[in-house]
């Protein structure tokens, strides 16, 4: 199905804040719109509800197989090739823990960086509207919905007094044109 | 959603970041990039240039020399270490600030981050150093003999942690390299917008980044003590026969969380002083950081003292020589000196109620303690380096002193020069301060009457 964006530009946040609040009350969904700035606010002042990220996950997996790696590439040498040497134990502890440490990290840190870019949704390959005022300290309301809804979000967006309402073709304007 | 709520106005000098606007941290984080000041431009180009004459002085000392004397490399491993001591210590210390999310520390994460661009410099020293490593097989080392140590391991650990080094830097930048994409139009806009990547800021991907920064600054602190452990016994330990302690990386690594705590207090100092940044670098964040300052120059003493007393108090003709050979007689001026500049001036000075609580007083203390760490690495490193015969169990003849030469000197000096131009170049693309930060911390602010008085409360988000 084809899916329509239109972005609302706010000057300050309690626009923004009401522009939520519009979408909210026209029906649409809280999956459907997305707050853009260029710092991070509370959580919950647009009224979102904290959602369920798994960002600790990556780093977990990525320790466990590093950790596996290198107990493999020690443990697994020194049992393939079993050479005693005076007396000592076959499995040499001391350098197998910084080795599997190293792996662990390793692991950990190679993982951390794929779980960025999964959460993160980073490198973006879809499209999305934006507009560089946003990191001039406005803030966007960014709408994604079906083309029949997209009239019914460009009303919401501007009854919030926006600075801008923008959709694929170009802007909009802020406020409706007037009735002929 | 914000719970708990702080007064930040304790009866002194309130920080004056709390009474801007976001508008005004980003106006002067936009300022910061646009303006490059001619003395920030001298600075950096007299930095580059001994940069340049240090990485000479490397390829006709030591590198023409080859490594059939060790002792030519001395000063390589100087520069290598006392970079790994400070400019590498200091992200260790943005994410101790982060961990304990107060807010006085927003300004200055990016002060301690920014080190993390130097990583590249000891990284290339380190893979030249791999050379003047012997193989542990036959000798005493961490590594019992390891295959392909301490070259192959030591190197993975390296270069793991200039990775997680960049990744930290980049992921707390990433935000603010967006804004002076979307805001600057000067030719730096295309490395910029490959760094920025398509960050839009948007709900999810501030929720990520607020989470992901501190996880890859732990992450970032996991590689860096390990990697310190082990080049604490690979370039020293294991370099001085008779040395056998378990004390000293501890020190070595607590020493150096001193000296990259100093090292942030004085950048601190240059960008209050010649970067105009009074507005979000005030009492407060140097109060914070003498104590902590304080700390770890106790710590210092700590770690010296249960290492030094039980040779003190062993005797043994082995014991005895490793003293005498880093301590009492080859580098007892290092050493007296280390001690002084690390430990006592720093506690004779800082014990001060007044002096602590001041902007001067932390910052001398912390140019006294960078002194102090590069001449203890001095000690150590060139004790490691001067010594024969490194396969004997025990010292038997006390070797002389290395007494630097020119080279040594330009080495050592190029290799700071050029973490410092890497810094300001850096500078260059990066605001101070870093917008997203205190504008995080401002939207958490309110200003409340109270009886007579006004205190501005800091709410603490969950």
């Amino acid at each position: 199905m084809a899916i329509r964006e239109v972005l609302g530009i706010y000057k300050d946040l309690d626009s923004a804040v009401a522009a939520a609040d519009a979408l909210r009350e026209a029906g649409f969904d809280r999956a459907e719109f997305e707050v853009l700035s260029n710092a991070p606010y509370p959580e919950g002042t647009f009224g979102e509800e904290s959602g369920i990220h798994r960002l600790f996950v990556f780093p977990l997996i990525g320790a466990c197989c590093g950790f596996a790696a290198g107990l493999l590439i020690t443990g697994g040498t020194q049992l393939s090739f079993p050479l005693l040497t005076g007396g000592k134990p076959l499995l040499s502890i001391p350098p197998m823990i910084i080795i599997m440490y190293e792996g662990t990290m390793l692991g950990a840190l190679i993982f951390t960086v794929l779980g960025v870019l999964f959460e993160s949704r980073l490198p973006w390959i879809g499209k999305a509207l934006y507009d560089t005022r946003i990191t001039a300290g406005y803030i966007g309301i960014l709408v994604r919905t079906a083309p029949e809804r997209e009239s019914l979000a460009i009303s919401a967006l501007r009854k919030a007094n926006p600075e801008d309402v923008l959709t694929e073709g170009g802007s909009v304007g802020g406020t409706a044109p007037a009735a002929q | 959603m914000a719970r708990h709520t702080t007064v930040v106005t304790h009866g002194h000098e309130l920080q004056r970041t709390w009474e801007l606007a976001p508008r005004d941290v980003l106006d002067a984080g936009l300022r910061w990039v646009r303006s490059l000041g001619t003395g920030r431009r001298l600075v950096a180009l007299i930095a580059l240039a001994l940069g340049v004459v240090g990485a000479i002085a490397l390829v006709v000392g030591p590198l023409l020399s080859g490594y059939a004397n060790r002792q030519v490399w001395a000063y390589t491993a100087v520069a290598f270490v006392y970079l790994m001591s400070t400019a590498a210590a200091a992200p260790c210390l943005s994410t101790a600030l982060r961990v304990a999310r107060s807010h006085w520390r927003r300004p200055v994460n990016r002060v301690a981050e920014i080190w993390a661009v130097t990583l590249i410099i000891p990284l290339i020293l380190y893979l030249l150093l791999l050379g003047t490593l012997p193989g542990t097989e036959n000798r005493l080392s961490i590594w019992f003999g390891w295959p392909l140590s301490p070259w192959l391991w030591g190197a993975i650990l390296m270069v793991s942690l200039t990775g997680a080094g960049y990744f930290f830097l980049w992921l707390s930048s990433l935000p603010d390299l967006a804004i002076v994409r979307d805001q600057t139009d000067s030719a730096r806009r295309g490395l910029i917008a490959r760094l920025a990547g398509p960050w839009r800021g948007s709900h999810r991907q501030w929720r990520m980044i607020e989470k992901v920064v501190n996880n890859a600054g732990v992450l970032y602190v996991l590689i860096y003590v390990p990697t310190m452990t082990v080049f604490a016994t690979d370039f020293i330990i294991s370099m001085i026969p008779g040395y056998f302690t378990a004390v000293f990386p501890a020190y070595f690594t607590i020493s150096s969380f001193e000296a990259g705590i100093a090292l942030t207090i004085v950048t601190m100092a240059v960008l209050r002083r010649w970067g105009g940044q009074q507005d979000y670098l005030g009492l407060e964040q140097f109060w914070a950081l003498g104590k902590m300052l304080l700390a770890f120059a106790l710590l210092w003493f700590y770690f010296w003292w249960s290492e030094f007393i039980i040779f003190w108090y062993g005797r043994l003709p082995r014991e005895i020589n490793v003293l005498k050979y880093i301590m009492a007689e080859t580098y007892l001026w290092p050493f007296v000196l280390a001690f002084l500049l690390n430990f006592a001036l720093p506690l004779l000075i800082l014990m001060w109620n007044p002096i602590r609580r001041s902007i001067a007083g932390p910052t001398v203390v912390a140019c006294i303690v960078l002194v102090g760490n590069l001449i203890d690495r001095i000690r150590l490193i060139s004790a490691g380096y001067s010594v024969p015969d490194i396969t004997q169990h025990e010292l038997h003849e006390i070797p002389a002193a290395y007494i630097p030469n020119l080279l040594d000197i330009l080495i050592l000096a190029g290799a700071i020069g050029g973490a410092v131009a890497l810094v300001l170049f850096t500078f260059r693309v990066l605001p101070f301060p870093s917008i997203w930060e205190v504008t995080g911390g401002l939207w958490l602010r309110a200003h409340r009457p109270f009886k007579h008085a006004r205190v501005i409360v800091v709410g603490k988000p969950e």
